[in-house]
């Protein structure tokens, strides 16, 4: 009956657009997907095959009858599209049916993949899943084609198989293949948190679509049809009557739409997104103080230097941003030792190194050897000749020219220059600490103040300490208790964080050194994070020109008072892990760990990020170890999602300040790991070859 | 002596710098030019640029602060650095979306003996949003040739004033130079990215 239906309404469709499509001053509709109700690339409710643009990042929020939907949208790859979703569903019955609960908070995850580029005649065509991992509510799968016709018009129809599956069902066509897809079991309930992998595709199966009419350059029409019966909502929370939807969406500003629809014959719902790409700073190149200007040997300038050149170098680098660490010339060498500590660009002190050099040290030295040194570890050298930085510094392809020039190699020993050596240091800034979708609170978050302070008495030796004061914020509002039945060494996070206030969150000492040129070293001892304190030893290989690195740490530690500050609790294990690293190219990033965590559990851990070249990392990571699904609870195993935000990506002033945040849909306490500071990896690889290469558009600035 | 030029040179910088850090928007680019008086410029003793971006709303004052080849830097109090090719920008630092290098070869060569309608590639590069190289290839030539007598630094002045177009796909833009007859680029209206826009500069002390 609805079958026969469908083709009819497209029919109509089309004639009424096509109508309303000369009649106004239609504009081109674009090659991207908007995003529907479920944040996902598609419709109003239903999914559409085309994608969004790489990399953007998007957060919709819709509302509609006693339900919210609040979800973060990535564009891994220009095909793969990830979701992850917060839905705040009342008066709702769970996946599996059952009696009415008066709300839900449910978190899930979707992903899309576009198999088939939009052709002359061929459609877009797309595969996706909802809620594979979560309690199932939005569970279903589907395939879907999207064509535009003529220059405004996009039509897309596709087969739905579960929640897209329940309105004109009928067998399931994969049937022929085997029998196996007749039917759905049941989900929900102790399985929530797996893979559902076992229902992909089964059960009845529908047909949906819609078509988008871009009837002004802001301003998109649509009308879809929605095989989506809405089993847990309806009719508890809303009566549905009708599979047609009707919207209208309105881009307010770049990057903002806002919209309206009217949903299933009962109802009017609001709809907003925002999107931005972490490839479009808002400053652009960003407004660092000018770099120094080369002062050629044969220029008048140069004949002008007087005075000590340790000093003199120190003071043109301190300008430029650069801390200078040691300083050796001999004949036609000179080594600078260098500290980076303002630039998120390692080749960007490198850079103004050269240049801030270039009319201090003496006429006869022609090869610089800048050495990267952190934390008193030297992490590589990079040759140039001062030739080269004379003549690059107006030439056009100056970036790639130095670049070749350049030589990357391993770093000698130190030589620290005597004022280097102790060192003090202290900064007060403020802290943003959230927490987003808790079960039971979309976000909460703290503000505060945070004093730190580092003291360095010799290379590598790093005494440093963090107090936070929180402010004003809602942390400490999470209640739930936990009800792990392993050792709780993240669920009582809450607690930590009514209590902690003042919180000593660090307070360590660390050593750092090179055992061999292509391993790093580092043993931290004290309180070495927020819920942990104890002894932790790390060893890193990695290459000076490897994309590949494998790493090993090990840590004694012993839970920490609920208070933060010196006392310890009665927990304690040793935990560690072997660690390979590997730079995929391309922007990819993946890690795996393998090791025994927190709570005494052993396992892995696989971490995926997309990482730009100014800073930003979007990624997502799981953990799998020898805790049962049951044992682990909520969620069956750790998983979540994590972002970095480079400040100076925000503000465009020079700094190597970022905000990093981890997504988890549930903290628990299995697959839990050790959070140390000063970490070998991330420290070394800004210096290396790879690091270097991905920042050196910034050499010139 | 030197020090009291010094301190005045900084405090004119100062001035010009307060009226120069109002929010920036396109309408509110502070009029440096109105308040800074010839007294003002009798005191400074070195060569002074006026560089205007009506575009970004900032206006300031800069002073010579390298020089390499025939590429002059000129920097602001706050550290904004432009750098010209004999006039010819090639570069800016500090305001964005910067112009990270041009080769202006080509105009150059029409600067000093171009005839109209003959066509000279310009090559500008950037920084893109994950602070990569990319260039921008123009397609130029000289549009108008005209004598003009300007006025500048409490001078008149005899020169030259030439105007460039160029055309890139999507984008034309027009450059804009006043030259005295030694070659000095005493005034130019220069486009510098798409959104810094264009740049004035002139010469406020020789």
């Amino acid at each position: 009956m609805r079958r026969k239906f469908l083709p009819k309404v497209f029919a109509l469709l089309t004639a009424a657009a096509g109508s309303l499509a000369g009649s106004l001053h239609a504009q081109e509709i674009g090659p991207f997907a908007g995003y529907s109700t479920y944040g996902t690339p598609g419709l109003i409710d239903m999914p559409s095959a085309l994608g969004r643009p790489d990399s953007e990042l998007g957060f919709t929020s819709s509302h509609f009858v006693k339900q919210s939907r609040n979800t973060l949208s990535f564009q891994i790859t220009p095909r793969l599209t990830g979701s992850f979703r917060y839905a705040l569903l009342y008066d709702v019955r769970s996946a599996g049916g059952g009696a009415v609960n008066d709300f839900i908070f449910d978190r899930s995850f979707s992903l899309q993949y576009l198999l088939a580029d939009e052709g002359v005649y061929r459609p877009a065509i797309a595969i996706g899943l909802n809620d594979f991992l979560g309690t199932g509510i939005y569970s279903s799968e589907y395939l879907v084609a999207t064509k535009r016709v003529g220059q405004s018009l996009r039509f897309t129809g596709g087969i739905g198989w579960g929640r897209l599956g329940g309105v004109g069902g009928f067998d399931n066509p994969l049937g022929v293949i085997s029998n196996h897809f007749s039917t759905r079991p049941g989900i929900g309930g102790a399985a929530a948190g797996k893979i559902q992998a076992g229902n992909w595709f089964r059960g009845d199966a529908a047909l949906f679509g819609g078509v988008e009419w871009q009837a002004t350059d802001k301003l998109t029409l649509l009308v879809e049809y929605s095989s989506d019966a809405y089993p847990s909502e309806s009719p508890s929370a809303f009566q549905r009557k009708s599979p047609f939807n009707f919207g209208v969406k309105y881009q307010a500003r770049p990057g903002v739409v806002i919209g309206a629809q009217y949903l299933y014959g009962a109802q009017f719902g609001a709809f907003v997104s925002l999107t931005f790409n972490p490839r479009k700073p808002p400053a652009y190149g960003g407004l660092d103080k000018a770099p120094p200007s080369v002062v050629p040997r044969q220029s008048q300038r140069f004949s002008q230097q007087t005075g000590d050149v340790d000093s003199r170098a120190n003071g043109a680098l301190a300008r430029a941003g650069v801390r200078l660490h040691g300083l050796r010339v001999s004949g036609r060498t000179a080594r600078i030792e260098i500290e980076n500590e303002t630039f998120g660009a390692s080749a960007q002190a490198v850079g103004r190194t050269a240049r801030a050099l270039s009319g201090v040290l003496p006429p006869e030295v022609e090869v610089l050897e800048i050495v990267m040194v952190s934390s008193g570890i030297a992490g590589s050298q990079i040759t140039l000749q001062r030739s080269d930085i004379e003549e690059l510094e107006h030439e056009l392809d100056n970036s790639w020219q130095s670049f070749t020039r350049a030589q990357i190699s391993n770093a000698p020993p130190l030589q620290p220059r005597g004022a280097r050596y102790p060192a003090f240091d202290w900064a007060v800034k403020p802290y943003l600490s959230p927490s987003l979708f808790d079960p039971d609170q979309p976000v909460r978050a703290d503000l505060g103040l945070e004093l730190s302070a580092k003291y360095e008495p010799a290379p590598g030796f790093v005494f440093s300490g963090i107090l936070r004061q929180k402010a004003i914020g809602n942390l400490n509002q999470s209640t739930r208790p936990s009800t792990s039945v392993l050792p709780h060494v993240r669920s009582d996070f809450n607690i930590y964080e009514k209590q902690g206030n003042p919180a000593l969150t660090e307070l360590t000492g660390a050593y750092y050194f090179t055992p061999s040129a292509q391993t790093y070293g580092r043993v931290t001892a004290g309180y070495l994070e927020p819920m942990f304190g104890g002894v932790s030893a790390e060893l890193l290989w990695k290459p000076v020109n490897s994309r590949f690195a494998l790493g090993a740490e090990i840590s004694v530690v012993r839970q920490r008072d609920f208070d933060q500050l010196f006392g310890f609790r009665d927990y304690g294990v040793t935990t560690g892990h072997i660690s390979a690293y590997w730079d995929m190219g391309k922007g990819y990033h993946s890690q795996l760990d393998v090791g025994r965590y927190l709570a005494g559990d052993w396992g892995a851990t696989f971490a995926l990020d997309r990482e730009f070249k100014n800073g930003w990392k979007v990624g997502g990571f799981v953990t799998l170890t020898n805790v049962s699904f049951s044992d682990f609870g909520e969620g069956s195993f750790d998983k979540g999602l994590r972002f970095t935000v480079p400040i100076d990506w925000l503000s465009g002033n020079p700094t190597q300040d970022k905000f990093t945040t981890v997504i988890r849909p549930v903290t628990r306490d299995g697959g839990a790991k050790l959070n140390v500071s000063g970490r070998l990896y991330e420290k070394v690889r800004p210096m290396h070859e790879q690091g270097l290469r991905d920042s050196w558009g910034r050499f010139w600035r | 002596m030197g020090a009291v030029l010094a301190m005045k040179r900084l405090m004119l910088l100062v001035a010009i710098f307060v009226a120069a850090c109002s929010p920036p928007g396109p309408e509110d680019m502070p009029d440096l030019r109105g308040s800074i008086t010839p007294a003002q410029l009798a005191q400074v003793k070195e060569p002074l640029l006026l560089a205007e971006l009506p575009n970004i709303g900032v206006a300031a004052t800069l002073v010579a602060r390298g020089r390499n080849g025939d590429v002059a830097t000129w920097e602001t109090a706050d550290r904004v650095s432009i750098a010209f090719r004999q006039g010819v920008l090639s570069g800016t630092r500090g305001l964005g979306d910067d112009l990270m290098q041009a080769d202006v070869s080509g105009t150059l060569a029409m600067l000093a003996s171009g005839k109209p309608n003959v066509f000279y590639p310009r090559i500008h590069s950037y920084l893109d949003g994950e602070y990569q190289t990319a260039f921008r290839s123009f397609q130029c030539s000289k549009i108008s040739q005209s004598a003009q007598t300007i006025e500048l630094a409490s001078e008149r002045m005899s020169v030259k004033r030439i105007e460039e177009a160029c055309f890139s796909p999507g984008l034309e833009i027009t450059n804009t130079y006043w030259r005295g007859a030694d070659g000095t680029m005493w005034k130019s209206r220069q486009w510098v990215s798409a959104r810094v826009g264009y740049l004035s500069a002139e010469r406020l002390v020789k």
